[in-house]
């Protein structure tokens, strides 16, 4: 440790250089020798010292305790007088300045030793008292709870920056007045005003929590917080002592749960409007195709029976009910691939890729996979993801290429879809469905659903590739 | 083969079963045709029975078609076996040939069943003239994509991005940073593109990615 730097106070040469003497020997150093107000001034200038001993009564028109008033105000210097005054008036004046002690004239060398040792001691217990005390204080303002402590009169004794922004108050202008004067709260669910909130959460037992109020704006806008806790402190007397209120804007948390819900909304409604829209389209395709041409069979057949060119009218009715079998067929493959039931998804999905497309080129590769893992559901949903892929490739991406990769690893099935089209926005994929674009939210639920990862990576120049982690049948992936 | 015909008819349908009988009897009237609406009960007539041909639906409650036709072709049931079917699509096709089925008949041309009957029992195979189509498409698109495209290994736009930085010898994560795409995604890839050109590790895979002259 350095040495503790002094400066002497003493307009009394003889005395001065009796205690430059003493403090050198106790292995002080001394920085300077001042006997009067502006000396001490210039010497401060050029280096600070740890502790000054003064003399009260020193050459020039400030007295010691004038310069002792100034030093603490500008470098917080710990002070000890030296006097042989001791009338009333002085001592007053002097103990305004807090000093860390006083040494009476004359003195003995031990004296000087062990009061400038108390001195040190004590000023660095409470530097650190102080400093420790601002880091807390700091930490309480830097955090985004709002925090206040109201005292045992119900008086407020600090609010923190977080609690000033919530409520607009500021603790400048609300530090003492009474708590419940200057935040009135309502009730969460019927507004009203709640008129001792001391009683409403029956201060008097422990920590009690709340999740929802009011807080009432000077401007008159209600702040919904949360998340809040009312804690009392109580004396070893059980005596209260001070209560402590914390809590959270919730503003945010309110918008993003009914942003939140919307979407649920929106969904759900998706996947009722999906089923009406699926039933209608089936509904068509039964009344205009297979429907046509049943009609089409039983106008014929009177022709069958009655007409001179039988064997004509004969061909007409098979092609007319064979056209009725081929619509069936296609109608209940629309619905469900009869495929999926009997062969591997793998093979499903190389048909998929096989079947005519004039605006997309499908290619389809896949390595080994365990097909015995993958069950019925499985197999549809994997399918129904390439095709809605394949469908928004076409519709919004204008993609010439598709690819669709299939790939084993130990627990599970990567399928990864890549297209060569324009790509779109990935984060504002959730405003898209609160457009009325389902595709993409029926491709994650589908994920969802088969507790598999999803990772959707889109851009301009590169396309958009989606990639779909499924674990096999009886197995879990490790979500990261 | 025996003097009268041993023949089972197994669908679901009666009206199906129905309707191939009535066909059936016109040509061979002194036929015994024997009938089965379900797998089990199929392969339990299989065994019980001296059949000469089994007609066989693919859909049925309880097992597929073509799961009872390779339980008796394992069993070597001398029994020939015609696939009468509603799926005309080649997949169906080309297992059922796999499995070594003698015949497949879409019920669409479920007339043809008698002509089928007639190859089998001279011991040929036969396929209805949808089936016979698709055969035939499927063969030529497959001969007209052999002659376009070779056998060689095509990596996508992305693939070729991810590679070439893997090739300078990039992490995951370096690469992800740089495509601005996750690492899990780079992850993804690079198992792809290992899988695809059959390599265990990264060594492997840049000397193959050289060899192929994949970046070229």
């Amino acid at each position: 440790m350095s040495r503790v730097k002094i400066l002497i106070v003493e307009d009394a040469q003889l005395i001065a250089v009796h205690l430059q003497k003493i403090l050198q020997n106790a292995n002080y150093e001394i920085i300077g020798r001042a006997v009067s107000y502006d000396e001490v001034m210039d010497i401060c200038k050029k280096k600070v010292p740890d502790i000054v001993l003064m003399d009260i009564m020193i050459e020039g028109e400030k007295d010691g305790i004038e310069t002792a008033i100034e030093l603490k105000e500008k470098y917080d210097l710990p002070i000890i007088y030296l006097t042989a005054l001791t009338d009333g008036i002085t001592i007053e004046r002097a103990k305004m300045t807090n000093p860390y002690g006083y040494l009476m004239k004359p003195f003995q060398e031990e004296q000087v030793v062990t009061l400038l040792e108390m001195a040190i001691h004590k000023f660095t217990v409470e530097n650190k008292l102080r400093e420790s005390e601002e880091k807390f204080k700091a930490a309480v303002a830097s955090i985004s709870e709002a925090l206040i402590v109201v005292n045992e009169d119900f008086t407020i004794n600090y609010i923190n920056k977080s609690a000033e922004d919530i409520s607009g108050l500021s603790l400048e202008e609300i530090e003492g007045h009474i708590f419940t004067e200057a935040f009135q709260f309502l009730d969460y669910a019927t507004h009203e005003h709640i008129v001792n909130i001391w009683k409403y959460f029956n201060i008097d037992k422990k920590e009690q929590k709340f999740d929802s109020l009011y807080l009432l704006h000077p401007s008159g806008k209600k702040v919904p917080i949360g998340d809040g806790s009312i804690t009392p402190v109580f004396d070893d007397k059980k005596l209260l002592k001070s209560i402590v209120l914390t809590f959270k804007d919730i503003t945010q948390k309110l918008k993003n749960d009914q942003k939140l819900k919307e979407i649920e909304k929106t969904k759900l409604s998706a996947i009722i409007e999906g089923q009406e829209m699926e039933r209608a389209r089936i509904a068509r395709e039964i009344h205009d195709g297979l429907g046509q041409t049943l009609n089409a069979i039983k106008l014929n057949i009177n022709p069958l029976l009655n007409a001179p060119d039988k064997a004509r009218a004969e061909v007409d009715l098979k092609n007319l009910i064979g056209e009725a079998i081929m619509e069936t067929g296609r109608i209940s493959e629309n619905l469900l691939p009869s495929k999926l039931k009997d062969f591997d998804i793998a093979t499903c999905l190389l048909s998929l890729a096989n079947q005519k497309n004039d605006k997309l080129n499908i290619s389809f590769e896949s390595t080994e996979v365990k097909h015995d893992q993958i069950g019925i559901n499985k197999k549809i949903n994997l399918y129904r993801i390439a095709q809605e892929s394949i469908s928004n490739a076409i519709k919004h991406a204008e993609a010439k290429n598709l690819n669709i990769q299939l790939r084993g690893e130990n627990k599970s099935l990567v399928m990864t879809i890549e297209d060569d089209g324009h790509g779109f926005d990935v984060a504002n994929r959730k405003e898209k469905l609160l457009e009325g674009h389902h595709g993409l939210q029926n491709i994650e639920d589908r994920v969802q659903i088969m507790n598999g990862i999803i990772d959707i990576e889109s851009n301009a120049n590169l396309g958009t590739v989606i990639i779909v982690e499924v674990p096999y049948d009886g197995t879990k992936i490790a979500k990261v | 083969m025996s003097s009268v015909m041993n023949i089972l008819l197994v669908d679901d349908h009666s009206l199906i079963r129905d309707g191939i009988k009535s066909l059936l009897i016109v040509k061979y009237p002194k036929a015994n045709i024997h009938e089965a609406k379900s797998g089990k009960e199929a392969l339990s007539l299989a065994q019980s029975k001296k059949l000469d041909i089994i007609v066989l639906d693919i859909s049925l409650p309880d097992m597929n078609g073509m799961q009872i036709a390779e339980s008796l072709i394992a069993d070597k049931n001398p029994a020939k076996i015609v696939m009468l079917s509603m799926y005309s699509d080649y997949d169906y096709v080309s297992s059922c040939i796999e499995i070594g089925v003698n015949g497949y008949i879409l019920k669409n041309e479920g007339h043809e069943i008698v002509d089928a009957i007639e190859s089998l029992a001279e011991g040929k195979a036969y396929y209805s003239t949808g089936v016979r189509d698709l055969i035939v498409n499927q063969y030529t698109q497959k001969v007209r994509k052999q002659d376009t495209a070779q056998e060689v290994v095509v990596l996508t736009n992305r693939e070729k991005e991810v590679i070439k930085h893997v090739v300078e010898g990039k992490t995951s994560h370096e690469i992800a940073e740089m495509l601005f795409i996750s690492a899990r995604t780079v992850d993804t890839h690079r198992s792809n593109i290992m899988k695809k050109l059959k390599v265990k590790n990264s060594i492997a895979l840049i000397n193959k990615i050289n060899e192929l002259d994949l970046l070229g």
